[in-house]
């Protein structure tokens, strides 16, 4: 009897024990690592960043989590760069190898990035590039390693791409010149756009440079005057960029202006009123941009955080749907399954379809093929205008 | 043996943490990392505390030898075997023509520090500047699916924590022998008393630049390991001067007067500081509460955590011959 007793319980113990870890394994979420600079020099962005993330998370687990996963739901483990690439590459390390998520996001700038993919690589894990620009990032035949931004470079591409469609608008634009800040920011740009514009029948007729924080830039806009350029390319952050546009207003040269980035996509710089009006401006993603998932977002976003978001919270946006989405394909947590799910992956519509490119689409390196949009200040506000299948409203030649 | 008593201790205790941490990558991940600040330490205060040649520019020479590495395997695919000897080649010959330059001129405490400050941000600033070496961006080296052992690759841990152990290892013995030798007692008459050590017919200048140049050496190992390790250099991590900080806070926490010093506060301070980051509920607050603690060894333990034992274990040596006398006198 004795004997039985203990049996009976042995086995109730292993139904009760079997019946835990199902239930436990049916409700286990999907674990993706988020890295992002949280303290430090760049903790401004990362908490924008971490806002997107946040913004998509909550939608999918709102939406009843990830179906392929029996209604898993996503959980983001956040953690803190400090901008520095040692505490970014431990992070990831850690990640792995204590919390075991399926993938990891982020991070920020390039030089964290890079360490901490690099631990993604060697640990078979995918890692989902947010925001980094270096070329090489796509370029060492990584196997776990993609990107929803564009590489750095085709900045300069998409700048050619876009004086030519001026020119098929009528504009005369036959010299231009470079003005950037002489930091790494504004060299590594600029030298983008003195290889790749000349390769497009553009030629560049002078270059100023000017240290950022400068008070007063009347020497180079007067120098820009005399090289008589069309249209000036500028490289910098928004402060030097208020500075360089009065000085060339003051100079009675109107030239033609295109900014770079988030430095120019600026609040701040809307403030120069009509000495700004028709300026364009590169970047990577507008909130205004004519696709149904950017409305959505944009909606969305504003309605949580009460602010328009800026291009980085719509590719860590993207990133964080892409890696649900693959993962309800696959119907699978495993990082290896997860990676092939990702190189198959193609979005056309929905929410992470939201980046000005067709569809969400990795090739064979990883990268995703996006280009950059063209703004324009019209009436006192940034809107997009080019490429044509996204602008919201159409260029305004003002010349 | 007792010729090498430090180092063996030091290799015993190496041993225990790495059977304790091996089988989990995380806590191994740790082990390398305070390994590798151990030994940069220990190799920057055989200088500093062992010499009296103060350096804020360390970080220079575990750049030139993680970036011989990474350049080398990247743009040529050279193996460890070529870049390890040309990174540590680099560095001596770098911290030679530094050193004869710094001591030609005769630059002493401060101003060596400040020379040696200058020659690092100058690298940093090159190398953030130059293309071929991936400009502030870093250089991405190839890493493959697969186990290559001569290429220093390999999936698990336990491989670059037994490099790394060796390098520590070898680095105290190293030191223990020049300790015991007459470069040894040379080094700490100069740094006692430079004109006296003179006067007595030290050679200052050739002893000062040895010692230069063989942390030099140590410290491009270091960096060639690290590049091996994360397979990623950037300027800031290699040669930034948050760097040469971190030689020169582990050595003061440690204890600057002895050997084995820097490596008692690197034990203490990088596992600190790591779990302390990971575990900390509020981001940031890490970076408060290592602060205080800094501050608080500072004012508690002048002399470092390994000064402070020494200095207790002596004088209760002192005592016990005492109390021993005492009763033979009664």
């Amino acid at each position: 009897m004795a004997r039985l007793n203990k049996q009976l319980l042995l086995r109730l113990a292993g139904v009760v024990a079997a019946v835990c870890y199902m239930s436990a394994h049916a409700t286990e979420p999907l674990k993706i690592g988020v890295l992002a600079p949280i303290t430090g020099a760049t903790a401004a962005d990362g908490a924008r960043l971490l806002k997107a993330h946040q913004l998509a998370a909550r939608e999918i687990n709102a939406a009843g989590g990830i179906a392929g996963l029996d209604g898993a739901k996503v959980e983001l483990l956040i953690a803190d760069t400090q901008s520095k690439p040692e505490v970014g590459r431990h992070a990831a390390e850690r990640l792995i190898a204590r919390d075991e998520v399926s993938a990891l996001l982020g991070a920020w700038a390039s030089a964290v990035t890079m360490p901490s993919m690099q631990v993604a690589e060697r640990y078979r894990t995918p890692f989902i590039v947010t925001s980094a620009v270096t070329d090489s990032i796509t370029e060492r035949n990584l196997q776990f390693v993609f990107r929803v931004s564009p590489k750095g470079s085709w900045a300069a591409r998409d700048v050619g791409g876009f004086i030519n469609y001026l020119r098929s608008k009528g504009a005369a634009i036959d010299k231009v010149a470079l003005a950037y800040e002489d930091g790494p920011f504004g060299q590594a740009v600029s030298k983008g756009y003195k290889k790749g514009l000349p390769a497009q029948g553009i030629r560049i007729v002078g270059e100023e440079t000017f240290r950022t924080g400068s008070p007063d830039m009347s020497t180079q806009a007067a120098k820009l005057k005399a090289t008589g350029a069309d249209l000036v390319l500028i490289v910098c952050y928004v402060d030097d960029e208020v500075v360089l546009l009065r000085a060339l207003a003051a100079q009675r040269y109107k030239p033609m202006v295109l900014g770079y980035g988030g430095g120019h996509v600026h609040p701040t710089l809307l403030q120069l009123g009509p000495m700004v009006e028709g300026a364009f401006g590169i970047v990577e993603w507008m909130p205004d941009l004519k696709k149904a998932a950017t409305e959505q977002f944009a909606k969305a976003y504003k309605a949580a955080y009460g602010e328009m978001p800026l291009s980085n919270a719509a590719q860590a946006y993207a990133a964080t749907w892409a890696v649900a989405l693959a993962a309800d394909a696959a119907r699978t947590r495993d990082p290896i399954k997860l990676r092939d799910s990702l190189r198959a992956l193609r979005l056309d519509n929905g929410p992470a379809s939201l980046l000005p490119n067709d569809a969400l689409d990795f090739d064979a390196a990883g990268q995703n093929n996006v280009g950059n949009v063209i703004s324009q200040v019209i009436g006192g506000r940034f809107v997009t205008i080019w490429p044509e299948a996204v602008a919201s409203q159409p260029l305004r030649l003002t010349r | 043996m007792s010729n090498f008593r430090t180092a063996t201790i030091v290799a015993g205790v190496l041993l225990v943490a790495f059977a304790a941490v091996s089988g989990d990558r995380y806590f191994m991940d740790i082990f390398i990392f305070t390994c590798f600040y151990g030994t940069l330490a220990v190799c920057w205060n055989m200088m500093a505390g062992l010499t009296g040649l103060m350096s804020l520019g360390h970080a220079l020479f575990v750049g030139i030898g993680a970036y011989s590495v990474a350049w080398g395997l990247s743009v040529h695919g050279w193996s460890p075997l070529v870049t390890w000897p040309l990174g540590v080649g680099l560095a001596v010959a770098a911290a030679a023509a530094i050193g004869m330059l710094c001591f030609r001129y005769g630059l002493r405490g401060y101003f060596f520090a400040i020379a040696t400050l200058a020659f690092g941000e100058v690298a940093f600033f090159t190398v953030s500047a130059t293309e071929a070496l991936g400009r502030s961006d870093g250089m991405i080296m190839p890493i493959s699916a697969e186990d290559i052992p001569g290429q220093l690759q390999f999936f698990e841990k336990w491989p670059y924590a037994l490099i790394i152990m060796t390098i520590l290892i070898g680095t105290i013995a190293i030191g223990e022998a020049l300790m015991k030798s007459r470069t040894g007692y040379y080094w700490r008459a100069l740094r006692d008393n430079e004109q006296a050590a003179e006067a007595l017919g030290v050679n200052a200048r050739a002893f000062k630049l040895r010692c230069f140049m063989l942390s030099a050496g140590i410290s491009a190992l270091c960096g060639a390991f690290y590049a091996n390790y994360v397979a990623f250099v950037d300027p800031r991590s290699v040669l930034g001067v948050e760097l040469s900080i971190q030689m020169l806070v582990y050595s003061i926490v440690g204890g600057m007067s002895l050997l084995w010093g820097p490596l008692i506060g690197a034990a203490v301070l990088v596992p600190f500081s790591i779990l302390l980051r990971d575990y900390s509920a509020i981001p940031g607050s890490d970076i408060v509460v290592y602060a205080v603690l800094l501050a608080v060894l500072a004012l508690v333990l002048p002399q470092g955590i390994a000064g402070w034992f020494v200095a207790r274990w002596q004088r209760r040596r002192l005592a016990r011959r005492a109390s021993r006398t005492a009763e033979v006198v009664s």
